[in-house]
C-alpha cells in the first residue's frame, strides 16, 4: 500500500481510535507507518487516544448492589484452587454460581437469591464453601472474619435495642405510677368535695396550742362515713425530720394514729377505720417523719369537744 | 497495582476484592451506559472481574494503565452481551480493538476532567453525539451506522471527525 498523506489519515483516524477493527490489516499497518514520520498525525492520534479514555469514563456515575460483590466473592471461592506454592495457579474454569444474579422467567422476577439479605448470602456462601474440598483456607478465614464482624454488629444492634426496651419500660412504669397517683388525688378531691357538699356533715374546729399558736383547723365529716376532711391553715414550718401528724381518741380516749401531713398542707382527706361518729376528740401532734403509733411530740391543735 | 495484580494471580481473593472496591463503580457506570440495563450490567459487571481472576495475566504494563484497559474489557462484554441478545441492531464482524497494539493510554486520572468531557458530549450536535454513542458505546462501526441511520456512509464520517475534533479543541483547552 501506498504511503497515505496526512489527510488521508486524519479521515481514518476516527475510526482507527474508536474502532480499530474496522480497518483491515493493511490500513492499519499503513497508517502506522505514516504517523511514525508525522509529528501532527502523531499528536492527532494521541489526542483521540485520550478522547477515547476520556469516554470510557465519561459516563453516569451508577454504584452497583452490595449483593453484587457478595456474589462475586461467592464465586470465587467456588472457582478457587487449592492454596499452591506455585505463584502463579492455573486459572480454573468458572463453574455454574447458584447465587450469581440470573435473569429469570418472567424476565423481571427476582430470583431467589436476589431476596435474600446479606446476611443470608454470607451464610449461603459458608455453607457452598464448607461443602467444597477446593475453598482455601484464606477465604473460609475471610469468610468467617466477615460473618463474625457482622454478629457483633447484630449483637450490638440487639443490646441497643434491649436497653432501649429497658428505658421505654422504665418510662412506662414512671407514667403509670404518676397516673395512679393523679387518680388518688382526683378520688381524693372527689370525696373532700362530696364531704364539703353534704348537708349532714359535722364541722369540728382544732384550737391552736403554744407549738402552733396562729394556726388554724377544721375537720368536716359526716359522723356515718369513714371519711373527713381536715383544713388547715397557718402551721408553723417544722424540722425536715418533723411531721404534723392527726389523732384520732376513741370512745375509751385513746389516741388513735391517723394521717402525717406538712405544714404547707392545705386539705388533708382523712381516711379512718370507724365511722368518724365513733370518736371522742381529735389532735394533731409533731411528731418525727412518717409518724408514731402513740404521740410522742407536744400538742400543736386539739378539738375543743 | 502491579502488586494488587501480582496478588491475584496468586490467587488471593482479598486481592479481587481491593480491585473490585477501587474500580467496580466504573465498571458498573460504563456497562450500564452501554446496555442500559441493571441486571445485565450486573452480570457483565461481574464478568469482568471474573476474566481478571481467571486471566490476570491478560493485562501487561505495556497496555497502558490498568483502568483503561479493564475498561476497555468492560466495553467489550457488554458490546458482546449486545450483540449474543440481538440488541445491537446489526453488526456482522466483530469490532474488538483487544488486538490492536499501539492503542497506548494517555488517560488522566483527574476525575473532574471525566465529568467535563461528558458535559462535551452533551453540547454535541445531535446527529454528531449520536454517531459517536453509535460507534463508540454500542461497537458499530461506520457502514452499520450508515445503514442503520439512513444516511450516507460520507455523512457518518464527517460526523464522527467533526464530533472528535470538538472534544479535542474543548477537552484540551479545558
Amino acid at each position: 500500500m501506498d504511503r497515505l498523506s496526512c489527510e488521508d489519515v486524519e479521515k481514518a483516524l476516527v475510526a482507527l481510535t474508536l474502532n480499530p477493527r474496522e480497518l483491515s490489516e493493511s490500513e492499519r499497518v499503513a497508517i502506522l507507518a505514516q504517523m511514525d514520520g508525522c509529528e501532527g498525525c502523531r499528536e492527532l492520534y494521541e489526542d483521540y487516544v485520550r478522547i477515547r479514555a476520556g469516554l470510557l469514563r465519561a459516563v453516569p456515575a451508577r454504584v452497583p448492589p452490595p449483593a453484587l460483590k457478595a456474589s462475586l466473592m461467592a464465586k470465587v471461592a467456588q472457582t478457587s484452587a487449592p492454596q499452591s506454592s506455585a505463584p502463579v495457579a492455573p486459572a480454573p474454569t468458572p463453574a455454574p454460581t447458584p447465587i450469581r444474579p440470573q435473569r429469570q422467567t418472567p424476565a423481571n422476577a427476582p430470583s431467589r437469591e436476589e431476596k435474600m439479605g446479606v446476611m443470608e448470602r454470607l451464610l449461603a456462601w459458608l455453607r457452598n464453601g464448607a461443602r467444597m474440598p477446593g475453598l482455601s483456607f484464606a477465604v473460609a478465614a475471610a469468610a468467617l472474619v466477615a460473618a463474625g464482624v457482622l454478629l457483633a454488629q447484630m449483637q450490638r444492634q440487639i443490646a441497643a435495642q434491649n436497653a432501649q426496651m429497658t428505658q421505654l419500660q422504665t418510662t412506662l412504669a414512671q407514667q403509670a405510677t404518676q397516673v395512679a397517683q393523679q387518680q388518688q388525688q382526683m378520688a381524693e378531691q372527689q370525696q373532700m368535695l362530696a364531704i364539703l357538699a353534704d348537708p349532714g356533715a359535722h364541722a369540728i374546729s382544732l384550737n391552736p396550742q403554744q407549738v402552733a399558736p396562729n394556726a388554724q383547723a377544721k375537720l368536716q365529716f359526716n359522723p356515718d362515713g369513714q371519711i373527713a376532711v381536715l383544713s388547715l391553715n397557718g402551721l408553723p414550718e417544722l424540722q425536715a425530720s418533723q411531721q404534723y401528724q392527726l389523732w384520732l381518741f376513741d370512745s375509751s380516749g385513746t389516741p388513735l394514729p391517723s394521717t402525717t401531713f406538712d405544714a404547707t398542707a392545705k386539705n388533708v382527706v382523712i381516711n379512718a377505720e370507724a365511722k368518724f361518729g365513733g370518736y371522742v376528740n381529735f389532735a394533731v401532734s409533731v411528731e418525727p417523719k412518717g409518724g408514731s403509733q402513740s404521740p410522742t411530740g407536744p400538742i400543736a391543735l386539739i378539738a375543743t369537744s | 497495582m502491579q502488586a494488587l495484580m501480582l496478588r491475584i494471580q496468586q490467587r488471593d481473593p482479598t486481592a479481587l476484592s481491593d480491585l473490585y472496591d477501587l474500580f467496580s463503580s466504573k465498571v458498573y457506570s460504563l456497562t450500564a451506559m452501554i446496555l442500559g440495563e441493571d441486571m445485565a450490567a450486573q452480570e457483565v459487571t461481574q464478568d469482568v472481574f471474573m476474566k481478571v481472576w481467571d486471566r490476570p495475566e491478560s493485562y501487561r504494563d505495556e497496555q497502558g494503565k490498568f483502568a483503561s484497559w479493564l475498561l476497555t474489557v468492560a466495553r467489550r462484554s457488554a458490546i458482546d452481551r449486545l450483540r449474543r441478545e440481538n440488541r445491537q441492531f446489526l453488526i456482522a464482524a466483530s469490532l474488538d480493538d483487544d488486538e490492536f497494539p499501539q492503542l497506548r493510554d494517555f488517560a488522566e486520572d483527574d476525575e473532574t476532567r471525566w465529568r467535563e468531557l461528558r458535559l462535551l458530549m452533551d453540547e454535541l450536535p445531535p446527529d454528531q453525539r449520536e454517531t459517536l454513542v453509535l460507534s463508540f458505546y454500542r461497537g458499530l462501526s461506520q457502514s452499520d451506522i450508515s445503514a442503520y441511520l439512513n444516511v450516507p456512509l460520507g455523512t457518518i464520517k464527517t460526523r464522527m471527525k467533526l464530533a472528535m475534533d470538538k472534544l479535542r479543541v474543548a477537552w484540551r483547552r479545558g
